[in-house]
Parts: C-alpha cells; structure tokens; sequence
C-alpha cells in the first residue's frame, strides 16, 4: 500500500486546509519532511495517526521493564497540549479539524476521512464535540464509525502499530526493554507480529465452542438417559394402565348391579302405592306423637315446678284476713299514741297557763276582770284532758312488739303477687297438651286399623332398601369416577413417557466436533511451543541481515544473538559478544529487531520514523537511510530534524531513492523569497510592519506568523 | 509466520500428528490468522464462523 496523498485542517500548527501530495511516477520509497524544532513535523506523523486510529498518545514511558502508557492528547480544551490549531480552537466557529489519507492498494484507492467538529458554540472539552470517521476502499460502499474503524484496522492493525509509526523516543524504549532483564512489553509485541495471538485467541474460541459442544453433548446424553429409563418405565406404566382399566370395569359393573337393584326396589315400591299416604301420615303421626310427649314431659315438668308453692296460696286464704286485722289494730295503736302524745301536750300547756295567770295586765299594769271565772274555766279544762288521758292509757291492745312479730310471720306465709296465676296457667296448659295427645293417639289408633302390620313391615323394608341402596349408588360412582382418574392419568404418563423414547438421538455431531476441537486445541498448544522457539531463530536470523545491511562493518560484527527471552547482544566477529557498544550501534541493533519483526509480520503498510537519526553518528544516519530508501518497496517517510539530516546532502547522495521531500517552516524561517518559481534573495525586510517583500515577484510575507507552510523541496 | 508461512508448516505438522485434515488445518488457521487482533468480547461471530468450518468439514467427510 502507498500514500498518495494527505490533507492536514486546522490540526497543529497548520492552519486551514494543506495538501500533501505523494504521489511519484517511479516507485522509490523515500519520503522525508525536514523541518527546525516546533515546526510540526511531529504533528505530520501524529496527524497520521489520529487520522487512522482516532486517538495521539503521549509517549509510552518505560520504568523498571515496564511499559507505561502514555496519556491521551486532547483534541481542544484549555491544559495539555491540544491537537486543533490553537487559531481555530479559539477563533473559529464551529471549531473544526480533520485529516484526510488516500492510498492505493491491491483492492484500489483507499481514502480515511477524520473529522471532528465542535457540537456547541464554543467547545472547550473533548465530550462536545462530533467526530465523523469516513472510509472508502475501492468501490465498496462508504464505511462510518466502528465499522470504518474495522476496516482502517484491517491494513494497519493497531497492535502492530509500532511496526510502522516509529520514533525516537521509541526507539530508545525499545533498546531499554530489550536489554532490561524484563521481558513485559517486547515479548508482547514479538508474539503480536509473528501471529501469537491467533493462536492464543484461537485456543481461547475452541475452548469457548468446545464448552457449548459439550453442553449440547450433554443434553442429548441426559435426554438419551431419559429415553432408556422410560422404555424400562413404559412396561409397568402400560401393566397398571390395564389393572386400572379393569378396575374401572369393575366399577363399571358394580354400579349398575347397585342401579338395577335400586330400580326392582322402586319397581316393588309402586305396588304399595295406594298405602303409601296413609303410611305416610301414620310417620306424620308418629313423629307429631313423639313430639308431644316430649311436649308433655315439659309442661309436666313446668306443672310440678308452680304447684311447690301451692300451699302458701292456700294458707294465705287464710292468713290475709289475720293480716289485715293486724295492720288495721297497728294503725289504731299509733293512732292512740299521737292522741296520748298530743294531750299531754295540752295537759302540760294548761298547766303552765293556769300557773302564769297573775291576774294583772302586762301592758296596762291594772287586775283584770273576772279572772276567777277564767281561771275555773281552764282548770274545768284540765280535769277533761286527764280523764281523756287516763281513758286513753286505760284502753286494753297488743303490745307494739308483739304486733311486729306476728305481723313478720304472716308476711314470711305470703306468696308472690301471680303465683297463684302461674299455677292455674301450668295446670291448664299441661290438661291442653294432654287432650292433645289423646286426640293424636286416636288417630293413629284408627289408621293402625287401616292397614296390616305384614303391609306395613313390607313397605318399611323397602324404604329402607332403597335409601341403602341410593347411598351405595353414590358411593360406587365415586369410585367409578376415581378409578377413571386413576386410568387417565396412567394413560398420560403413557404418552409422556412414549414421548421421551421417541425424541432422543445421540448428538453425534457435536461428539464428532468435539473431538476435532480437543485435537486443534492440542495442535496449538504444541504449535506455540515449537513456533516460539523457530520463530526466535526467524527473527534472530533476519535482524542479523538487517543490523549487517545497517553497519556495514561484515568485518567487526557478525550479527544480533536473540536469546529465549529476546533479550539481545551484539555478535563480533571474534565469536563474542560486544560488551559495551556505543549508543548509535544499539539504535542500529533496535532498527534492526524491529525491521526483522516487521518484515515477518507481512504488514502492507508504509513505514513512518519520527527523528530517526536522534542518537546515530553521521555514517550510521546515512547507512539507515540506505537501508530504508530503495528502488521499490514500502514507502519509508522520516520526519528529521534540521540537525539529523542536512536537506540539500540528503537529497543529493539519495537522488533516485528520494521519491518527494518537503520542509516544514515558519515564514519567518525565510530571509529569500520561498515561491517555487521565485526563490529571489532581493527581498525587503521592513522591521517595523514585521513582514518581508520580495522585490521580484512582490510576494509579501508576515514575520510574526506562527503559521506553518508546507514547501516541497526539488529533487 | 507469514512469511516464509513458518507458522503455518508448524501448525500443519501439530495438527497431522492429530490425525487432522490439512485442509481443515489450513482453514482454521487462515481464519483465525484474518482474525486475530479481535479482542475476546468481540469474537462471538469469529467463533459462530469457526464452528461452521468445522461442521463443513465434517459433513465433506
């Protein structure tokens, strides 16, 4: 695959719209872009790699052996160090960057688009903005978002991504994990390019399948189980269906003996129809009969209960005369005891008078009148009230204690106000049940006349057979009804059972898969055991014919010694190993291991090195450009500083493997006019606007811009 | 190794001592090779279609 051409917007320091065009008539594989520091020749080959993988790290640190991922560049925002042009970030709106790549390759033009564009007003964080991802390959159909991603993976797989974008600072890590006595990262790496992982991933998806398989396995075999325990289940069930079928027969059988015995009865029963009422009404009278003698046995009862008081109604007939003579002697004994009371009163009253009477007047103070005669007058009075008294107190009666007695035992003789109602009551109601029952009794006395005992026994019986034979029809049906039950659900478990015979196969597929798994599985446990250690020797091989191509020096070094844990030395020529070589030749044994490794991993992708002359002496620089640089091949882009290579040297001693060459500069780099068709050196400096004019083509330039132009340079 | 296809030689060797099927060895291989820089939350129909190589394998059988 070849780059044809790139488009930077806005990312870096380039500011709108630049076009790289890679495009060459022949097939020389030497691309390089030149370039003083902050320039942005870095970005070019970042610019590359957000294009393609959406995303620029910083360099990955290593520490003890360890490798450290490096963080992720923000592509606007106000900290870090930024991806969009700072101009366009702060100036422009809507805020937009994107690259653009096209490539040929083996299924025709090849064209990533990438562009992000801020979704607010001002975007100030990554999170607001909108990233589109458009591929194209040939004329297949345009692919967006994860599925474009796939695709781009599919010739730059991102795991082998340090195989093409290299750089310095790369290459000192890897010179670090491959002399350190830590194998984490390299080894990671080396299994990645000789195609491990498919391997390991592979193993991993047969263990995956192999467990459904088993799974599948294991249910056909359980429901292989079933069947043959249910043809061994199936012959019993079948046996107790019959037995439950017979029972049900049985049943069947029983029930209508029942029912033909219950029909005769009825049959039997209509011909003592014509008895029938009277019998009934004789079960009537009997049952009226026994109800009033328990009626009877009551009010009986009751009867008795009054009578106890009878004899105090009796003795009252008399005693309440007595009682009332009593009462009436105690109201006259009162009665003389107010009158003796109230004339002793008077008598004590006259007494006082007849004293008091002094015959003279208590206001004039003069004797009265005939006070003699008044005086006769009131003893005349007194002499009456003392013979009231003495006739009074003469009268012969009960004393007062005496009265209370008797008067208290009369009253304990004394019945309650209705007893005597109750009595009467009980007694009539008793006589009423009594003619009742005498009355029921002639009637029955007088049907018992109508029909014959033998009738009546005849009749009894066969009303006692029909209710016998009634409740045994009940019962024989439930159980009819139970045993149908019992057969239907045999029956079911029949079918069930029948069901579970017929379904079940063996799974020989899944047995067979199985099978093949566990040996594909075996296949590549040994498989990567075996190809580790060939492929160890592979890549010693190569990067030995590699750092050989590199140092030129057949004489003093003969080769790199990769050993089981890919740690590597230098061979010499002596048949030992150089003890202490010198920074460039460890650059040259890194190049090399990773040229060797990328040479096995097949990747049909160009090759990008970011300062790749940082710690090579001037031969080693140039003999690494020759390497790299040939007639045909994978395009091999370096991104140089103006100190690693010299841009004129370099493309004059690579003349016919230099395919295109660029610089990268600020216009303020240019004291000549930079116009491809001028290039006049009669330029005007004017140092207070800060801008230059070529007085050729009158071509102005402004020295304060941070711009960077992108110059191709003639080769 | 893809090239000079050192991977495949090996793991045509391992899995014959299986009593495997070249062309079978070959498929897988091709397929898990095409595949292989997946992660494993996203092989559901890498494995779906390595499944269906085995079963077509059998069935030529």
């Amino acid at each position: 695959m070849r780059l044809t051409h790139l488009v930077l917007y806005n990312i870096g320091p380039f500011r709108g719209r630049h076009i790289i065009d890679l495009s060459h008539t022949n097939n020389s594989t030497g691309f390089a872009f030149f370039a003083e520091n902050g320039r942005g020749k870095t970005t070019v080959y970042n610019a590359m790699r957000w294009c393609l993988f959406g995303e620029v790290r910083e360099r990955a640190k290593t520490i003890a052996g360890k490798r450290i991922e490096g963080s992720l560049r923000p592509m606007v925002g106000d900290e870090g160090k930024i991806l969009m042009n700072d101009q366009a970030y702060h100036s422009d709106s809507p805020q937009e960057m994107s690259v653009v790549l096209f490539a040929e390759g083996s299924n025709g033009t090849i064209q990533v688009s990438r562009t992000v564009s801020s979704s607010s007003k001002f975007a100030r964080m990554d999170s607001e903005m909108n990233l589109q991802l458009d591929v194209t390959i040939g004329s297949e159909p345009l692919r967006t978002g994860s599925e474009g991603q796939e695709a781009i993976e599919s010739f730059f797989p991102r795991e082998l991504e340090r195989f093409f974008f290299i750089d310095g600072e790369a290459l000192e890590e890897y010179t670090e994990m491959m002399q350190s006595s830590s194998i984490d990262g390299l080894q990671t790496e080396v299994n990645a390019v000789l195609g491990i992982p498919a391997l390991v991933k592979g193993k991993d998806d047969l263990t995956t399948i192999r467990q459904t398989v088993k799974s599948k396995i294991e249910k056909s075999s359980k429901a292989l189980k079933q069947s043959s325990t249910a043809r061994d289940e199936i012959f019993s069930v079948k046996r107790e269906l019959k037995s439950k079928l017979e029972l049900v027969d049985k049943k069947q059988t029983d029930l209508k003996t029942v029912s033909d015995k219950l029909d005769t009865t009825i049959e039997q029963m209509k011909t003592h129809e014509e008895l029938a009422p009277l019998i009934e009404e004789l079960k009537t009278l009997d049952i009226q009969i026994d109800m009033k003698q328990s009626n009877l046995a009551e009010t009986a009862n009751d009867k008795v209960s009054e009578s106890k008081y009878a004899w105090q109604v009796l003795l009252w007939i008399r005693g309440e005369k007595l009682h009332s003579q009593y009462l009436e002697e105690q109201k006259k004994m009162n009665d003389r005891e107010r009158a003796i009371q109230s004339t002793e009163e008077d008598i004590e009253r006259l007494i006082k008078s007849i004293t008091d009477v002094t015959g003279i007047c208590d206001k004039c103070h003069q004797p009265l009148p005939d006070i003699e005669l008044y005086r006769d007058s009131l003893k005349k009075e007194l002499e009456r009230l003392n013979s009231v008294l003495v006739r009074l107190q003469s009268e012969d009666t009960y004393s007062t204690k005496d009265l209370t007695i008797k008067l208290g035992d009369l009253e304990k003789l004394k019945p309650q106000k209705d007893t005597k109602e109750r009595i009467l009551k009980s007694q009539s109601k008793w006589k009423k049940v009594v003619n009742d029952l005498e009355t029921l009794e002639e009637r029955k006395r007088n049907l018992n006349s109508k029909i014959t005992d033998e009738a009546k026994a005849n009749v009894a019986e066969l009303g006692e057979l029909k209710g016998r034979l009634e409740a045994t029809q009940v019962k024989r049906e439930q159980d009819l009804k139970a045993a149908r039950n019992d057969a239907q659900m045999a029956e079911m478990e029949l079918k069930r059972l029948s069901r579970l015979t017929g379904n079940a196969s063996e799974d020989k597929e899944s047995l067979e898969i199985n099978r093949i798994v566990g040996k594909l599985q075996l296949a590549i446990k040994d498989t990567i055991s075996s190809y580790q250690e060939k492929a160890r020797v592979e890549v010693e091989k190569r990067s030995s014919e590699v750092f050989k191509k590199l140092i030129n020096a057949p004489d003093v070094y003969t080769g790199i010694k990769v050993d089981k844990n890919f740690k590597t030395k230098i061979r010499n020529s002596k048949g030992g190993f150089e003890r202490s070589p010198s920074s460039g030749m460890v650059s040259m044994m890194t190049i090399s291991i990773i040229d060797a490794l990328r040479q096995v991993s097949g990747i049909d992708a160009p090759v990008f090195l970011d300062t790749p002359g940082r710690s090579l002496d001037e031969k080693h620089k140039k003999e690494l450009l020759e390497y790299f640089w040939q007639s045909e091949g994978h395009q091999f882009l370096i991104f140089a500083h103006s100190g690693e290579y010299g841009i004129e040297e370099t493309v004059k001693d690579f003349k016919g493997k230099l395919a295109k060459a660029w610089t990268l500069t600020l216009p303020s780099d240019h004291k000549s006019c930079y116009l491809p068709n001028c290039e006049s050196d009669d330029v005007l400096h004017d140092v207070y606007a800060k801008k230059n004019t070529c007085q050729a083509c009158q071509h102005e330039w402004d020295l304060t811009s941070k711009e960077t132009m992108i110059l191709e340079v003639k080769t | 190794m893809q090239d000079p296809e050192l991977l495949l030689s090996e793991f045509l060797k391992n899995g014959k001592k299986q009593g495997l099927d070249e062309s079978l060895l070959r498929e897988v291989l091709d397929h898990l090779m095409a595949n292989q820089f997946y992660p494993a939350g996203e092989r559901g129909n890498i494995r779906s279609e390595l499944l269906r190589i085995l079963k077509t394998h059998l069935k030529g059988d």
